[in-house]
């Protein structure tokens, strides 16, 4: 039953999008009422989540659906015209599509003839009878006012012969509606007198729900129908007492349960409507805006703890303890709010072992995945960008990382691979790790490979990690290489870039084998950016670390000019621009002592290319609060944007591939200017390096 | 592991139909064109679930049933058997035969995986 659940949160899942989608183009109805391109989505919607709702027995929500594609189908079919009135009257189905989908996913009914009114609005248009206007719409209107049925079940030998379960038949008949059951064991007798054939045990059932028929619950006893003591009992309808029961109802069903799956199910069933009870839908963009302010709550804060610094004496220590303890608050508060936008991964996770199975059978390999740390929480946004890498990751790990049936027979490994994937959290970052018990990277094919695709010299010298990192190359899947499953001139770089985007990096190790491992290492937030502070003739620029990836200090033989005016160092035979930041950025350097030997931090652009940035020091790694400068400014080519430090002094963030796409070619300090590097200076105030 | 099925019809569309589905749902699926057939190939492992047809050549589903439950390997295996509506005698048939249950033709992919989740763990 737990694959049923899977594909359930799937297509509940599939039903976020749709709706989401679906309330973008149905606004542009009230523009332009009929353009067949919108009409067709909103139809496709309707339709794609009626098929669903049918699958997974949602009949009310199936019922409606039909009703609203009908009139869709005729809308876009040009049968019906809309006329003034309509684009809203769609729109309002939409509503109520959405909040019947929220009810079955749930597990909840939605509350009573909330769609009836647009059903008949529809009907009157599409010409539809009132009702009985198909099947589905018959089981609700013979649905039985009365509150549910009391059911006496037990088997007889003959049932146990044609191969019926019991826990089945009690598992179908959960899913009608609240469900709570009490085992008899009375008839069974000591164990010496015990026949293994017999039916001892029976059932004494209580199921509730508003729409439950009794031909739905004879359907699920129909086979086995003669074959058991079945008395069915509808419950008489006293709504007054269920009304009053109702804050109870949680822990009602949870009690006289017994059988552990029958339990445990019907337990996720009272978690879900409690959850629902005590949980509230809050836009997105609210969430942000509270993680916004508190960011400047944090930032107001830091700087009323520097200006107060000097009250270190003993007449103030009621007063420092008072603002140690807002510090304290304050990161509370902070962190409480990060929180709110973290979900457990378990949502994503738990689509890969179809992910796996689906694959494992078309490359005909014997594969078990397993999960590890589903619980790990993570920014929803971040969770919705990992779907896809993670998939091409598990399918690179499937079709490349795992060896064949027989080459794992012949190799001595167990004919069953292993793919696991895991996650944690470890520094403030997230790690997620894909790894499989595969024939690892061959260093000696993957370097071949590189330099045949020209991404390194013959003569390149490369360590195992360099070679390793090589796949994540731009350019490094090759056209021989893509196959149905991993290809598709999809590439571990397209991975990289995507996971690059999120301010994260991705890293493999490997032993020729015995296995991959991939490393994603990811932040906690997109609020917050882990940024290396650097300073050039005494400004301080930050660069997100996900993009360094290293720093060295450049061997002055190893530099050189080009005609251009560039400059390019080699390093283990890769050439690299080198940027110099002071010019790049047009700060003045007059009166700023010229360091000795500056840095070059090597860091990587989205595209895998490597550019080394000039600085004069490194000061450090610091969690920076990320503002916008083109929402509060405009953009400006080589910033990606602005961060405000602890200390609440504006820097400027490096755009690592704005920087690589400028033409900087002098290498010595510019003219003083107009840009905003000048706030920034005001802000920074006069630090020497 | 994945479970197995044995689906036994000799129409190819009812078999592919019943391929398809049960696939989706995890099984690996294991086609037989008649009861004789169907008998051959069920020695060669073991089976979660049987889906069979009732008219067939050779050897018809009432009998593939009696058949199969006579075979300890299947005394506790789930059996369908697809059925049309006005075949209450097939049912009843079948039911003394030993089967589980039926699904009653013709049948949508949800229909099928419906009784199938009541039957079959």
């Amino acid at each position: 039953m737990n694959e049923l659940e899977q594909f359930k949160q799937t297509f509940f899942e599939e039903c976020e999008e749709l709706l989401q989608r679906f309330e973008e183009v149905a606004v542009t109805l009230v523009a332009g009422p009929n353009d067949a391109e919108v009409l067709d989505d909103i139809f496709r919607t309707v339709h794609s989540i009626k098929a669903g709702a049918g699958a997974f027995k949602f009949q009310r929500l199936a019922t409606y659906c039909h009703e609203f594609e009908n009139f869709m189908d005729l809308v876009r079919g040009g049968k019906l015209q809309l006329v003034e009135g309509d684009p809203d009257l769609v729109i309002q189905a939409g509503d109520i599509l959405q909040d019947l989908v929220a009810a079955a996913r749930a597990g909840m009914e939605a509350q009573a003839g909330i769609e009836d009114e647009i059903l008949e609005i529809l009907r009157n248009k599409t010409g539809a009878p009132q009702s009985n206007a198909n099947a589905g719409a018959d089981v609700n209107a013979a649905a039985p006012s009365g509150a549910g049925f009391t059911i006496k079940f037990r088997p007889h030998r003959a049932m146990y012969e044609t191969a019926n379960e019991p826990q089945l038949l009690l598992h179908a008949l959960k899913s009608l509606g609240v469900m709570s059951i009490s085992t008899s064991s009375e008839a069974l007798p000591d164990l010496v007198k015990l026949d293994p054939l017999e039916g001892y045990l029976s059932w004494d059932i209580e199921i509730r729900g508003d729409d439950i028929s009794r031909e739905s619950v004879e359907e699920v006893f129909e086979f086995v129908d003669g074959d058991c003591d079945l008395e069915i009992n509808e419950i008489e309808c006293a709504s007054e007492r269920v009304a009053a029961d109702l804050p109870e109802a949680p822990d009602a069903a949870d009690e006289p349960m017994a059988g552990a799956a029958t339990a445990a199910s019907t337990d996720s069933k009272a978690i879900a409507a409690a959850a629902q009870s005590t949980s509230i839908r809050v836009e997105l963009e609210r969430i942000d805006r509270l993680v916004d302010m508190v960011g400047e709550l944090v930032i107001a804060q830091a700087m009323a703890l520097d200006s107060l610094s000097e009250l270190v004496d003993i007449r103030h220590v009621k007063q420092l303890q008072a603002l140690e303890d807002l510090t304290m608050r304050t990161r509370q508060l902070q962190e409480g709010v990060m929180a709110v936008r973290m979900q457990p991964l378990k949502a994503l996770f738990s689509r890969f072992p179809r992910v796996v199975r689906d694959l494992s059978k078309k490359l005909d390999k014997n594969v078990r995945l397993e999960l590890e740390g589903e619980a790990t929480e993570v920014d929803k946004t971040i969770i919705e960008e990992l779907s896809d890498p993670l998939t091409h990751m598990i399918r690179n790990c499937m079709d490349h990382g795992l060896e064949t049936r027989e080459e794992r027979a012949e190799t001595g490994k167990d004919e069953q691979g292993i793919v696991k994937i895991s996650a944690e959290h470890r520094n403030g970052r997230i790690l997620i790790r894909v790894a499989d018990d595969g024939r690892g990277l061959s260093l000696k094919r993957v370097r071949q490979k590189a330099i045949d695709n020209g991404l390194i010299d013959e003569d390149a010298e490369l360590s195992k990690e360099e070679i390793e990192a090589l796949i994540f190359m731009p350019g490094f899947s090759t056209a021989a290489a893509i196959s149905d499953v991993s290809g598709r001139g999809v590439g571990m770089d397209v991975v990289r870039r995507n996971i690059q985007k999120l301010g994260g990096r991705v890293t493999v190790e490997s032993e020729e084998g015995k296995g991959s491992t991939f490393t994603l290492a990811l932040p906690l937030t997109l609020a917050v950016l882990d940024g290396m502070l650097i300073s050039v003739a005494g400004e301080r620029f930050v660069v997100p670390l996900s993009t360094i990836v290293e720093t060295v200090l450049p061997d002055p033989s190893s530099v050189r000019q080009l005609p251009d005016g560039g400059t390019v160092m080699s390093i283990r035979g890769e050439t690299i621009r080198l940027i110099d930041v002071c010019a790049a950025m047009s700060i003045d350097r007059s009166g700023q002592p010229e360091p000795l030997r500056k840095l070059a931090v090597i860091v990587e652009t989205e595209f895998g290319r490597r550019i080394g940035l000039i600085v004069d020091e490194l000061l450090g790694q610091q969690q920076v609060v990320i503002k916008s400068l083109e929402a509060n400014y405009r953009s400006i080519s080589g910033v990606a944007g602005t961060a405000i430090l602890g200390d609440g002094r504006v820097r400027l963030i490096l755009d690592i591939d704005g920087l690589a796409a400028m033409d900087v070619p002098r290498t010595d300090g510019g003219q003083p200017s107009n840009t905003p590097t000048d706030t920034n200076r005001v802000a920074s105030g006069g630090q020497s390096a | 592991m994945s479970k197995r099925v044995l689906a036994v019809d000799d129409s190819k569309t009812m078999r592919d139909m019943v391929a398809f589905t049960l696939k989706r749902e995890g099984f690996e699926v294991v086609e037989a064109e008649d009861g004789v057939e169907a008998m051959e190939v069920s020695t060669t492992g073991d089976y979660d679930l049987v889906i069979s047809d009732v008219n067939m050549p050779r050897m018809d589903g009432i009998t593939l049933v009696g058949k199969l439950r006579e075979n300890p390997k299947f005394r506790a295996t789930p059996i369908l058997i697809l059925t049309t509506e006005a075949d209450q005698t097939k049912k009843e048939a079948g039911k003394a035969a030993g089967a589980t249950g039926w699904i009653v033709k013709p049948f949508d992919p949800d229909q099928l995986v419906n009784v199938v989740r009541r039957v079959c763990r």
